[in-house]
């Protein structure tokens, strides 16, 4: 039995690519029931996110599952011709393939060094496979060690705790060093497409409560506060809003600035030298720079929190070392395991076998000897001596088939037992 | 020594103010007590008015009772100046009742009286009970200001550093921020939020514990020579801090712009400037010197 694993990514496949050969949730569930169907002793968990499409397959005859029969299963499935996906996708197998999967599963392997989101996709991708009964013995013990080596490097390295998304960084550390909590500051979120979506996470993260939406269409505004239990106003109210604000944030697609010099200056009486802080997370920028001049204003542009992006990267990777360190060894960890458990079948069939043949010689003995009269006594101790007997001739060949377990089966002790002793 | 008197009041006043008893202020804070009492009962139109008013009529009876009579029996008996264990405890009822009455101004819609009037009152009965108790000597009760005196401006300088402290991080943060220093790891400091509130509770300390020294400095020289040398350095100095402190304190409270960023950094700077002077006025001359 031996993982392979067929594939692309960001890495080595362009954007066209990956798009015509990725799956939605819907599609990979088909996927799954046609894979079993085509290969009903295979085992396949597929992963498709935006950034890789991976098939990780295993059977327990590798000659009926091979990376040609993989490549042709899945051009078919999208329509491509296998020499595209064999030219186009990278093929791993056996410990590599483990490997690999043990640091997609970490983050490792990821756009954004250590994003948290690959593992949670890993997991439904596994839990996918489980539900459709594509997943085996080999699938299911490498991805629960995949789990377990994801864990650890997550745990015992600093790769995810630093902020790498411009909002997350905005929210996670520039508003800590301004508020001491966000549960009591008034909030104006100015636009509502998909940075204002995920700023509003982090918002509500950080235990903001009095959050106001604004967007120039006030449906969608709506639609963005109902979805996170927050208020919204109308865009002419930006002013009465900023009046009130401790934490403005601008994630408009204007291409004007939304909030000038003049207009924050007309309202700066009003404010009464409240302290403000200003993230402008949108391109163009939507408030006027010169504001951040201003006394107790404390504006950032998407520029300046880039550079704190960047600085945690640069953190994040010096951190790689140490992670691959860990995933070297549950890669290690994890064929020790699975070689020791290939001898288990092997030895408790060997230690069998000599028991039968010491049960059948020590009844014949017995048998012989009883009509000499044997007492209970002697047949115990001969009993005995026919135990040590085989213990002390099996004890040096299962030792070394351990050994020889840990070292991935390198002088083929295994398969040599198998045959002198016939075990088959 | 020489004996205090209180002839720096009119007569006709004095003979008014001598006729405050301890009823009146116990009845005025007992009043209080019951017009808040009656919350449980509904809204009642102009009570927080009538709370002020009464609280007020209390304070003003319950201080000049105590000057009033504090001096006459100082003056009758040659016994120290607030220097009994009952004076004492009616003074502690007095602190309670102008504490009550700040947090009540700050937020009348809490019901912190039910809490406060209780002990303010207990307090006062303590006096009362108490009053049979022999006086501390002059000398005694001179001890004891004085150590208070100490002490509370000791407290109170500290605050005033504190304060200072504070808004030097502020600028320190403030130029961090505006220099987009912000989410680095090293060299932290805490929020601009976290140093304002520092700031404000600092400067609150500060000057009522220098208020407290500078009352209880005034009550230990009355005790121990019978008058209080207004004009020496220390004792013009002190006072000084002591007015400014209470400007800066009713800034802060009524015009919140004033505490904000590089104004209270300004604020506190002439307040450490202030407690500076204060300094080179006690340690210069001979005050605190008894020959």
């Amino acid at each position: 039995m031996k993982l392979q694993m067929i594939g692309c990514s960001h890495h080595d496949a362009a954007v066209e690519f990956r798009e015509r050969v990725s799956f939605n949730a819907d599609q990979v569930a088909d996927v799954l029931s046609r894979f079993r169907n085509r290969f009903p002793d295979g085992e396949l968990v597929l992963l498709s996110t935006c950034n890789r499409v991976e098939l990780y397959t295993s059977a327990s005859d590798d000659s009926d599952l091979d990376r040609d029969s993989v490549a042709e299963f899945l051009a078919q499935q999208q329509e491509l011709s296998v020499d595209e996906v064999i030219q186009q996708m990278i093929y791993r197998s056996g410990s590599e393939a483990v490997e690999h999967l043990f640091t997609v599963a970490a983050s490792l392997d990821s756009m954004v060094l250590g994003e948290s989101q690959i593992s949670s996709q890993v997991k439904q991708a596994y839990d996918l496979a489980c539900e459709n009964g594509s997943a085996g013995p080999l699938i299911h013990s490498v991805f629960q060690a995949a789990k377990r080596a994801a864990k650890r490097v997550q745990t015992e390295t600093q790769i995810h705790r630093r902020r790498v998304s411009v909002p997350s960084v905005a929210i996670g550390e520039v508003v800590p060093e301004v508020f001491d909590t966000l549960v009591d500051k008034h909030v104006v979120l100015c636009g509502a497409g998909e940075m204002g979506d995920e700023t509003m996470r982090y918002l509500i993260q950080a235990g903001a409560k009095d959050v106001c939406v604004l967007n120039r269409s006030i449906e969608r505004a709506k639609d963005l506060a109902e979805s996170f239990g927050v208020k919204h106003a109308p865009w002419d109210d930006l002013l009465d809003q900023v009046t009130q604000a401790d934490l403005l944030i601008g994630t408009t697609s204007s291409t004007q600035v939304i909030l000038s010099l003049e207009q924050f200056e007309s309202i700066q009486s009003a404010r009464r030298d409240r302290v403000l802080l200003l993230l402008d997370l949108a391109v163009p920028r939507d408030f006027d720079v010169a504001i951040g001049e201003l006394d107790n204003i404390y504006l950032y542009q998407i520029d300046d929190l880039q550079a704190a992006c960047q600085r945690n990267r640069r953190e994040r990777e010096k951190e790689w070392p140490k992670a691959k360190q860990i995933i070297t060894e549950e890669t290690e960890r994890f064929f020790k395991e699975l070689n020791h458990r290939a001898t288990g079948p092997v030895i408790q069939r060997l230690r069998e076998q000599a028991h039968q043949v010491k049960a059948d010689e020590l009844a014949r003995l017995k048998g012989k000897l009883q009509q000499r009269g044997l007492d209970e006594a002697d047949s115990k101790e001969i009993e005995k001596s026919f135990d040590r007997l085989i213990n002390k001739l099996l004890h040096p060949p299962l030792a070394s088939l351990r050994d020889d377990a840990a070292e991935g089966h390198q002088r083929g002790l295994l398969e040599a037992i198998r045959h002198l002793f016939k075990l088959d | 020594m020489a004996p205090f008197t209180a002839t720096e009041i009119p007569p006709a006043m004095l003979a008014i103010l001598s006729k405050i008893t301890v009823t009146c202020f116990f009845a005025s804070y007992l009043v209080v007590l019951v017009l808040e009492l009656l919350r449980l009962l509904g809204r009642i139109p102009g009570r927080t008015a009538a709370v002020v008013a009464m609280m007020g009529i209390g304070l003003f009876t319950h201080l000049s009772y105590l000057l009033i009579h504090a001096m006459d029996h100082a003056a009758e008996q040659d016994a120290g100046l607030l220097a009994s264990w009952s004076e004492w405890s009616s003074l502690l009822a007095l602190g309670l009742a102008i504490c009550f009455l700040i947090f009540y101004l700050r937020r009348p819609d809490t019901i912190i009286s039910f809490f406060f009037l209780p002990l303010v009152l207990a307090t006062i009965g303590l006096s009362v009970g108490l009053r049979g108790q022999e006086p501390f000597s002059r000398s005694e009760a001179a001890g004891v200001w004085g150590s208070v005196h100490g002490l509370s401006m000791m407290i109170g300088s500290g605050a005033v550093l504190l304060g200072f402290l504070a808004c030097v991080m502020y600028l320190v943060q403030s130029w961090r921020l505006k220099h987009k220093r912000a989410g680095s790891a090293r060299l932290r400091l805490p929020t601009l939020e976290s140093l304002t509130r520092m700031n404000r509770r600092s400067l609150v300390v500060s000057t009522s514990f220098v208020a407290l020294g500078v009352i209880a400095g005034v009550v230990m020289n009355l005790n121990r020579q019978g008058s209080v040398g207004w004009t020496s350095g220390g004792v013009l100095l002190s006072l000084l801090l002591f007015g400014w402190l209470v400007a800066v304190t009713a800034l802060e409270y009524f015009y919140a712009p004033a505490s904000r960023g590089r104004k209270a950094f300004y604020l506190a700077l002439a307040s450490l400037g202030f407690l500076v002077l204060a300094m080179i006025g006690v340690l210069g001359g001979t005050h605190g010197l008894t020959s």
